[in-house]
């Protein structure tokens, strides 16, 4: 299946910003299940320097400074993706109860295990709470299947959990989420990411695109689509298995994956630092359409 | 856990050395040393009084025999090992974490502990890092590591500081022991430092300090100074083409070698969410690139961690438990008493070699357990010291010197606005004063000429016409009030917390600017900013009720305070020091308020009545009334006052005479474009020139309908004439970027060449 993504993203200031520097994480990775075949950031006004660096979590990342003064910052990226099928984890049999994969997270080998053991500790936006860490249990009793465990979890927070746009901002917490038991699907993950990292489980926040369809009869609108998150659990022999809890499904041939990390501040698409500006108001525009 | 070095005899010799000297002082003696050494630390730390000094040395030197020195340099030395060596394997292997369970889940934990700042120094060569241990020993020797900073030389300023004054005070005991010399050290540290660029020869390196706040401001600047480097904030630095630069009014100069002073692993907001206040947006990729060394690397911070602390003291040999802390000898004012310390020992590591400084810190704890630098260690040795330049103190006024070569655009930009909210202080005091003498004529003359007078005076003060922020006077409806009403103006407009322009606002800015210099001020400079402090917490205190003689006499000194710190700077200050730039904000200031004021006082919409006090007042608040008398007799007209105020380049009070002041000043800012050009700000000022000059002062003086439309106009255009050329030497002196006009000229070019 085959993709073509359109992201815009539109910073306009009240006041001149003289000095504006940026990291974008807008360039889709290439995994075995996903191929980036073509891809272009535009950005205006042109950059007056920009380069592309290798992250820790293995994200691209396109650093670039604008030493204009301007009142209008554009950032548009264009890709074309090409998914395959993943494979259906349902006709997979594992065999591992959650709490040998604990163990085997907490008694890295050598650096690579190391690194999932990093992804297993809290973080600002995913620290826990009693609360959180009960509500963890209920899906993961002793013994359990790790796999069922962490289905289970994905299926009570999209049923426990309602969306909605406006019950929180960017910087909620998980337990803020948990709290309002409302939000979107960063505060989904968010959550999912505290309640494994409570039981000690190395999971990661994933950001990238879903493929959406208008309600019948009506035509797809420009711009209607948005960016999406999801996580990935580690289990070990499997690797890191990914779980969309915003519509409780495991990620197929819809998904496509920008970037991952601990939690959204390690994936934000596009941050930066300006010097000037005053207020400003964000557009952000998504489209994401089937290449035949 | 405790530990003694092998073969110790204890401290025995130690203390006999100290034991010796102590007896041949008489408590006289004594005393007179501890005024002198405070006096001399007060001198040199440029404080006003005794009681803003941190910590106060002991005139008690601290002896060392040699031979013991040697177990505590053996102690650091292997200390320094095993720092290095974890720091090496958090860089590439990461043993130490994977094997030891409890280090990990400790040192993971912690936020500052960031895989992407490790990640930069995995390809990175090493760099030499400097790193302090507070370490305490008891009678036998032994010795226990309490604590690891790798962040920054913190304590290494202050015992340099403590080691130039106490061997000027003590100068015949300091040579008798023959104390080891800390310049070897110094030198080596130096060397390395300089040494640790990848590109440059003769690298350009400078201290990144913490903010003026920091508890050890002066001993970073000290510290700065004694070892050359440019003491610089996180604001001076800029990344550009992924290279740090440093912002100084000539351009952007490359920086090699960052000296960081603080205190944490997060330097890069980009890179680091919760990056610290006094970080560096594009810090970490100059690291990656290798187009910055930063010293010490950012990783270091990690050793001061309690579970690095313990993971080290178990590398150690073990040996039976400690004893009480060494106690040493202090001098209270009136005897000698007994009190426990720790050392702080310094190491510099480098990549082949670890070098001891032959000296420690000596700290006492104090009531909020902190530790408090007392006294310098003197370490005797056997070894003739070879002669040695002595390095001098460098005064704060020598440090000013430095701006000679390129002054740093923080400093510039401040001193722009020093200038700047001068003069609008003044002439907020000016209008003021105008202000309280109408108010008190009027009961005296109560007139409906005077009355609607001053209703208009109290509607430019309330909406701030004359006094900025400079807004447009909406005078079509003048109601009555009465005196109180007026009062309560005059005090709103001196201390309301919630107008930003009030009088108490613009002097609080005033003062916290001219500390951000305060690099460059001088004992005489102080003083009038500490009385314009006191001035400022007075305006708290007045109430409509306050009379208005009292406070008359208060604005009145509150004026000369601001002009003697005015004296006092311009006196020391050279151009190159930035005197320009002080001049420069305040020409501008005055153009604009000149501006305000002929806008408010002769554009109004009460002209049919009000012309002629209008014009008193301008000529008033622009201290021009004497010369405009003088020059033009009974000839009281409107535009024989434009003609004064505006076009005579001769009245230092004139916007003509501004313009060419500013012209005069320019001069001075360093030329970055060629020279067939014109500058930005240089194209402005001439534009400016041009709109004050161009139209017949008939035409400005004229009314139509009622209105001074053409004059309107004109002071208009000024208006935002100064606004671009504020912006013009913002951009190219102060942030370094462009101006948006400046671009879309350069992308004309970029077209035309790809058309040829």
């Amino acid at each position: 299946m085959k993709y073509k993504i359109t992201h815009t993203t539109v910073y306009q200031y009240a006041d001149k910003v003289s000095l504006s520097q940026n990291q974008a994480r807008l360039m889709p990775a290439n995994l075995a299940q996903q191929t980036c075949l073509e891809s272009e950031l535009r950005i205006s006004p042109v950059p007056s320097f920009q380069y592309s660096y290798l992250d820790s979590f293995n994200n691209l990342v396109t650093h670039f400074d604008i030493t204009v003064q301007h009142q209008i910052l554009a950032v548009t990226s264009t890709h074309v993706v090409e998914i395959a099928q993943r494979p259906q984890l349902e006709l997979v049999y594992i065999d591992t109860h959650w709490e040998a994969v604990h163990s085997s997270v907490h008694r890295p080998l050598n650096k690579a295990g190391l690194d999932i053991y990093l992804h297993s500790l809290p973080t600002t936006y995913t620290h826990s709470t009693p609360d959180i860490l009960a509500y963890t249990q209920v899906s993961f009793s002793p013994g359990r299947d790790m796999l069922m465990a962490c289905k289970c979890l994905m299926e009570r927070i999209f049923n426990d959990f309602e969306f909605d746009s406006q019950a929180t901002t960017v910087n909620a917490t998980a337990p803020d989420i948990f709290a309002l038991k409302k939000g979107v699907c960063q505060d989904f993950v968010h959550v999912a990411l505290a309640c494994l990292r409570s039981i000690g489980l190395a999971c990661q926040y994933v950001s990238g695109y879903i493929e959406t369809f208008p309600p019948e009869g009506e035509e797809k609108l420009v711009g209607a689509d948005a960016t999406h998150a999801w996580y990935a659990v580690f289990l070990p022999s499997h690797g890191w298995i990914e779980f969309d809890p915003t519509n409780n499904v495991l990620p197929s041939n819809q998904h496509i994956r920008l970037a991952t990390g601990r939690d959204y501040l390690d994936v934000a698409p596009l941050k930066g630092l300006i010097y000037g500006g005053g207020d400003h108001q964000l557009d952000v525009s998504v489209d994401m359409n089937r290449i035949n | 856990m405790t530990t003694n070095v092998e073969q110790s005899t204890g401290l025995n010799a130690t203390f006999a050395l100290n034991q010796n000297y102590i007896n041949q002082l008489n408590p006289v003696d004594i005393a007179l040393r501890a005024t002198e050494l405070q006096r001399l630390q007060r001198q040199e730390q440029r404080l006003e009084n005794s009681s803003q000094i941190q910590y106060r040395f002991d005139p008690i030197p601290c002896f060392f025999a040699e031979k013991d020195w040697e177990s505590i340099h053996a102690y650091i030395e292997q200390i320094s090992h095993l720092c290095q060596n974890l720091l090496h394997d958090l860089l590439h292997e990461q043993q130490a974490l994977i094997t030891d369970t409890k280090l990990r889940t400790a040192l993971s934990a912690d936020p500052l502990f960031q895989v992407e700042t490790l990640d930069l120094y995995k390809h990175a060569q090493a760099v030499p890092t400097l790193l302090s241990f507070d370490v305490t020993l008891d009678q036998q020797g032994c010795f226990t590591l309490d604590a690891i900073n790798g962040n920054n030389p913190k304590g290494l300023g202050v015992l340099l500081q403590q080691r130039l004054l106490s061997r000027r005070l003590l100068s015949d005991a300091f040579s008798e022991h023959n104390v080891a010399r800390l310049l070897p050290f110094l030198d080596a540290m130096q060397s390395a430092i300089a040494d640790a660029s990848q590109h440059n020869s003769e690298p350009n390196i400078v201290m990144l300090a913490g903010t003026q706040n920091d508890c050890d401001y002066d001993e970073q600047l000290f510290l700065a100074m004694y070892l050359g480097f440019k003491l610089v904030h996180s604001g001076d630095l800029t990344n550009r083409d992924g290279k740090i630069w440093l912002k100084t009014l000539s351009g952007l100069e490359q920086v090699d070698i960052i000296v960081r002073w603080p205190d944490s692993t997060l330097l890069d907001p980009l890179e680091h969410v919760f990056a610290a206040t006094d970080s560096v947006v594009g810090l970490c990729q100059a690291i990656r690139s290798n187009n910055v060394t930063v010293i010490n690397p950012l990783t270091t911070g990690l050793l001061k961690h309690a579970s690095v602390v313990q993971y080290i003291r178990e590398q150690l040999p073990q040996f039976p438990q400690m004893d009480n802390p060494l106690q040493l000898p202090f001098w209270e004012g009136d005897g000698l008493s007994l009190k426990p310390v720790v050392f702080r020992c310094f190491s510099l590591v480098l990549p082949n070699q670890i070098i001891v400084l032959p000296s420690a810190l000596v700290l006492q704890t104090n009531s909020a357990d902190e530790y408090i630098p007392t006294k310098d260690v003197w370490v005797q040795t056997a070894k003739i010291p070879a002669s040695q330049p002595i390095k001098h103190l460098i005064t704060p006024l020598q440090q000013a010197h430095y701006y000679d070569e390129s002054l740093v655009s923080r400093t510039a930009e401040n001193l722009f606005w020093l200038g700047n909210l001068q003069e609008r202080c003044e002439s907020h005091i000016r209008f003021l004063r105008l202000y309280m003498d109408k108010l008190s004529e009027l009961p005296m003359y109560p007139d409906i000429q005077n009355q609607e007078m001053m209703l208009l005076l109290q509607q430019m003060l309330k909406q701030n016409s004359c006094i900025y922020p400079y807004q447009a006077l909406n005078s079509e409806h003048l109601e009555y009030t009465q005196l109180h009403a007026a009062k309560t103006a005059l005090i709103n407009s001196l201390q309301a917390l919630d107008n930003p322009s009030s009088f108490k606002q613009v002097l609080q800015d005033f003062t916290r600017t001219a500390w951000q210099v305060r690099d460059l001020l001088v004992q005489d400079g102080v003083s009038p900013l500490e009385h314009i402090g006191q001035a400022v917490r007075w305006l708290d205190k007045i109430t409509v009720d306050t009379p208005k003689h009292i406070i008359q006499a208060e604005l009145d000194q509150i004026m000369g305070h601001l002009l003697t710190f005015e004296g006092a700077l311009q006196d020391v200050m050279s151009q190159q020091n930035g005197q320009f730039m002080l001049s420069f904000g305040r020409r501008i200031a005055r153009s604009e308020q000149l501006l305000a004021q002929i806008l408010a006082c002769l554009c109004h919409d009460q002209l049919a009545t009000l012309e002629q006090p209008s014009l008193h007042l301008l000529l008033q608040s622009q201290q021009s009334s004497v010369t405009f008398k003088r020059r033009y007799r009974l000839q009281e007209s409107v535009q024989n006052a434009l003609e004064l105020m505006l076009l005579d380049i001769d009245y230092p009070r004139s916007l003509a005479f501004q313009i060419e002041t500013l012209m005069e000043l320019s001069a001075q800012l360093p030329k970055t474009t060629r020279t067939v050009f014109l500058h930005p700000f240089e194209q402005r000022l001439l534009k400016i020139k041009a709109l004050c000059h161009s139209t017949p002062l008939v035409q400005l003086a004229s009314i139509e309908g009622g209105k001074r439309l053409c004059l309107e106009q004109v002071i208009t255009d000024l208006q935002a004439a100064y606004q671009s050329l504020r912006e013009a030497v913002q951009t190219q002196y102060f942030t370094h970027t462009e101006l948006q006009d400046t671009a879309h000229r350069q992308a004309y070019g970029v077209i035309q060449r790809g058309e040829l």
